[in-house]
């Protein structure tokens, strides 16, 4: 299937002390990509680049094969893109950035933007300025996800959003992806969007790519075990990190076969949840 | 290029809304400008020295002044200065030479209006002014100094597309140096070449009305490509971080 995105060799540099990439990516339709990284790590960077908002140094992008930085600019009506944080609506109301926005996609949901509003109990007569951060954010997104495109980026959607809209949020999205071939690339801290939304999840750390992973295959790749016997230093195949007798792998298999083989007996294996595996990615290091 | 046309008085309708009471400042603004300049004329029993300034600075900047606060040139990171419409309109599914368009389209209707508006009114109430020119010339005056608003005026959306600026020293104070040379030029103009910018622009409506129309027309034709040209280029290397 041909990605409906597709990212080659990405480099950018910004100011003097931070560089992006290099960044490959190809997201397939129906899918949904978390991008994962700690703070500064690049994934607004990224995203705005994928907009073309930020312009690479070196690599492609392409949406529906598409060159995102040349002349033809129609793949813009294929993205429908929520930025952290939003430029230029101040000045405007909820209804006149509905009246401005909406014509623009001809698959345009008015359905869902009244159903979003009502859910969010958005006020939309009220100047964007004037709104709070969390209703600014419901907002964005009611005017976001109904335009319909195949590809909606999402940057951080949910980081002022309460608990409950949370939720609802995450049940729209799954409701949305239902309908057809759509795909989302999310940028999000929030380890409950990532687990319950996402199919992929892409890590960047420090403006580096530390992988694509399915996120099955990543949980079921990680597991800890407490060992009956205290260890020797000598480190372990597919070692992670260790605490006293505990340790964790990333390689089960080779683990198991190594410690079969040197008679090390364990007492209990558990899976690893999603948020300490991230954690070990970002950290970068066999902790 | 008609779907682009369409596309930004579409974008651009909001803005206006919100606009409506900046324009009504705008209109006293330039009422207040039209009385000043007229007892100038008047006090300088028909000569205009040193008001060239005030006038260029209408032509140019009066229409940005009174924008509304939420659409101001604001910082978006650390060295990148953009309109707020501007970011807007990159997040749509729209081209960069609508978004372009768009800024053109507010622009003179934040400026021609006002400026055909304080020129009437200056011929109406000005019998000094009335005096110095026949209606020809002063056709021809008008013609001149609208043109000059859109292809010196224009030149003030360059800002609205964004710039990656650069914090050295030497660009504040080269930029110092050169906004205080024109300031220079125009105040000491009268000096130098007998009469200032505004009175020379007088000489050739009376002189040459037709020729000097038919040049300012052009000017505001080609300057309205240039500044169009150079947005899209400034639009495509700017980073909007």
């Amino acid at each position: 299937m041909e990605p409906l995105l597709y990212i080659a060799d990405l480099e950018k540099q910004v100011m003097d002390d931070f560089h992006l990439g290099p960044i490959n990516l190809k997201l397939e339709p129906g899918t949904i990509t978390a991008l994962i990284g700690n703070n500064g790590s690049g994934k607004s960077t990224l995203l705005k680049t994928i907009m073309n908002l930020v312009k690479p140094d070196h690599g492609n992008i392409k949406i529906d094969n598409m060159f995102v930085h040349g002349e033809n600019e129609n793949w813009k009506r294929l993205v429908a893109y929520q930025p952290q944080t939003i430029i230029g609506w101040d000045a405007f109301t909820g209804e006149m950035l509905k009246k401005l926005i909406a014509p623009l996609y001809p698959d345009w949901d008015e359905a869902l933007f009244q159903k979003m509003v009502e859910l969010f109990e958005v006020p939309l007569g009220k100047k964007f300025a004037k709104l709070s951060q969390g209703v600014q954010q419901k907002l964005n997104l009611a005017l976001t996800i109904p335009r319909n495109a195949p590809l909606l980026i999402l940057d951080e959607p949910t980081s002022f959003m309460d608990i409950p809209s949370k939720k609802l949020l995450i049940d729209l999205l799954v409701e949305w992806m239902e309908s057809g071939n759509r795909s989302i690339l999310i940028a999000s801290h929030q380890i409950d969007d990532i687990k319950k939304l996402s199919d992929y999840l892409f890590v960047l750390h420090n403006g580096k790519m530390l992988g694509h992973f399915e996120k099955e295959e990543l949980t079921s790749t990680y597991a800890r075990y407490w060992l009956r016997d205290s260890l020797s230093d000598t480190r372990i195949p597919g070692e992670v990190t260790r605490e006293d007798r505990m340790i964790i792998s990333d390689n089960p298999m080779e683990t198991e076969a190594y410690l079969e083989a040197k008679g090390i007996q364990w007492s209990n294996r558990s899976s690893l949840e999603l948020d300490d595996i991230i954690t070990i990615l970002l950290n970068n290091k066999k902790m | 290029m008609r779907n682009h046309l369409f596309l930004a008085l579409h974008l651009s309708k909001p803005e206006l809304k919100v606009s409506w009471i900046n324009y009504i400042g705008q209109y006293l603004f330039y009422s207040l400008f039209t009385f000043l300049f007229i007892q100038g004329f008047q006090a300088q029993e028909s000569r205009f020295v040193g008001l060239d300034l005030f006038l260029l600075m209408l032509f140019v900047f009066g229409p940005v002044w009174f924008r509304v606060k939420g659409l101001q040139l604001q910082q978006v990171s650390g060295n990148t200065w953009v309109s707020p419409a501007t970011i807007m309109g990159l997040h749509l599914p729209v081209a960069n030479r609508v978004i372009i368009l768009k800024s053109i389209i507010i622009y003179l209707i934040s400026s021609l209006p006002f400026q055909l508006y304080m020129l009437i009114m200056l011929y109406l109430f000005s019998p000094e002014i009335r005096d110095s020119m026949s209606l020809d010339a002063y056709i021809s005056f008008v013609i001149i100094w609208l043109s000059f608003g859109i292809y010196a005026g224009l030149s003030v959306l360059t800002a609205d597309v964004g710039t990656n600026m650069n914090n050295k020293k030497s660009t504040y104070i080269l930029s110092i140096l050169l906004i205080a040379s024109i300031i220079g030029f125009i105040f000491f103009m009268p000096y130098l070449f007998t009469y200032g910018i505004v009175e020379w622009s007088i000489i050739f409506a009376k002189k040459w009305s037709l020729a000097s129309a038919i040049l300012s027309i052009m000017f505001a034709v080609i300057g309205l490509h240039y500044w169009k040209t150079k947005m899209l280029k400034q639009m495509k290397k700017t980073d909007y971080l």
